[in-house]
């Protein structure tokens, strides 16, 4: 059995069970809300656990997680309340215990992982990115606007981005989400106060094109983005323009750089996830980010890289 | 909730986009299913260039 967790709206994870289908392998899909039922016994005999842990072969963490907590909880408690997020940090006990036993049990044949999600720091990133001899941006956080304004004095370009996830706060009249990595001046100061909640900067670094890379187990699909032919995409391809979209085509990595990448996700403990990578006009490849669960299906259609095939087929050969 | 403009916040917040919430009409929800989903793509190849021919002179 193949036991794919995932989002509703995911199309990798419906493309992929497509192929699975096809194979008459038999699959299972979990969705992220969907509340699973599960059981976890431990004494001096051993330990026992009924439910996602038992009776896969291969498991998928492609988006989010299972949900521990009862269809009637959700009903009865707002997320927002205090008593639901505190049944949500003793659910994420159970998540954790879940996915370590998980990974002891399937070894390799479990990818993926909600954790790695959860801790994924893009400052720890770039420090271990820097250990395996990755250039990276120059890059400063802080909270106070003296030492902003000596980062920017210092590296003229930068740029802000969210240091965690990008801000997506819902209230009752619509939403306020992030308008992407933005050009940062020592003018945008003065509408900050002394000291602030962190601030996430980096020298803007110029650029030819951009690379997004996909990797799964031990391969690693690539694309340059041509995104300095565009006004609202110089900054970041992410700054998407719809109308007219960046030109997207296969890059194949030097060996170096795919060495050193994987390097770098044997430290971050990751098996699969989406690299952000500059390629420079002097010929340097820089390092940005890595997401454990980001989106590839455009990658994957930009380039025919067919990578829902590859997917299955790397769960029914293996 | 208007985008937040108090000093005391990242830029990230500052200036992040504001969507009004959208009043739906139950009449007119559509549910796309994802299985209506159709590739037109195939047997579409990898072609990989040199850096050289992939830049535009």
């Amino acid at each position: 059995m193949i036991t794919i967790v995932s989002e509703e709206q995911d199309i990798m994870t419906d493309l992929t069970m497509e192929w699975l289908a096809r194979r008459k392998t038999p699959t299972r899909r979990i969705q992220n809300y969907e509340p699973q039922t599960f059981r976890i016994e431990i004494d001096n005999g051993g330990s026992s656990a009924a439910g996602p842990i038992s009776g896969n072969s291969h498991y998928w963490t492609r988006r989010g997680k299972e949900n521990y907590i009862p269809a009637t909880i959700d009903h009865h408690f707002s997320e927002n309340l205090p008593v639901y997020r505190y049944l949500e940090q003793d659910e994420l006990v159970v998540s954790s215990y879940v996915e370590t036993k998980r990974k002891q049990q399937l070894n390799h044949h479990d990818t993926g992982s909600f954790f790695a999600e959860k801790k994924n720091n893009k400052l720890i990133n770039l420090e271990l990115a820097k250990s395996v001899h990755l250039l990276i941006p120059p890059t400063c956080v802080t909270n106070s606007k003296k030492v902003l304004a000596q980062f920017i004095r210092r590296h003229k370009q930068v740029i802000t981005k969210d240091l965690c996830a990008p801000v997506y706060l819902p209230g009752d009249k619509g939403t306020l989400t992030s308008s992407g990595v933005i050009s940062i001046g020592l003018s945008d100061l003065d509408a900050m106060a002394d000291n602030f909640a962190a601030v996430f900067v980096q020298e803007n670094i110029s650029k030819q094109f951009e690379i997004r890379c996909f990797l799964f187990r031990k391969t690693i699909f690539s694309m340059a983005i041509f995104s300095q032919n565009d006004q609202q995409t110089t900054t970041d391809f992410r700054n998407y323009n719809d109308a007219r979209p960046n030109r997207c085509v296969p890059f194949q990595l030097p060996p170096s750089i795919a060495s050193k990448l994987w390097k770098f996700m044997a430290l971050a403990e990751l098996d699969t996830g989406s690299i952000d990578l500059i390629y420079t006009p002097e010929g340097e490849f820089v390092f940005l980010e890595v997401n454990p669960m980001g989106q590839f299906h455009w990658l994957s259609e930009n380039c025919n890289y067919y990578l829902e095939h590859f997917i299955a087929d790397s769960f029914t050969n293996a | 909730m208007q985008p937040e403009t108090t000093p005391f916040l990242p830029l990230t917040i500052q200036r992040a986009v504001f969507r009004p919430r959208k009043e739906k009409s139950p009449d007119l929800t559509v549910k796309i299913s994802s299985s209506l989903y159709q590739s037109k793509r195939v047997n579409q190849q990898v072609i990989h260039r040199p850096i050289s021919q992939m830049i535009k002179k």
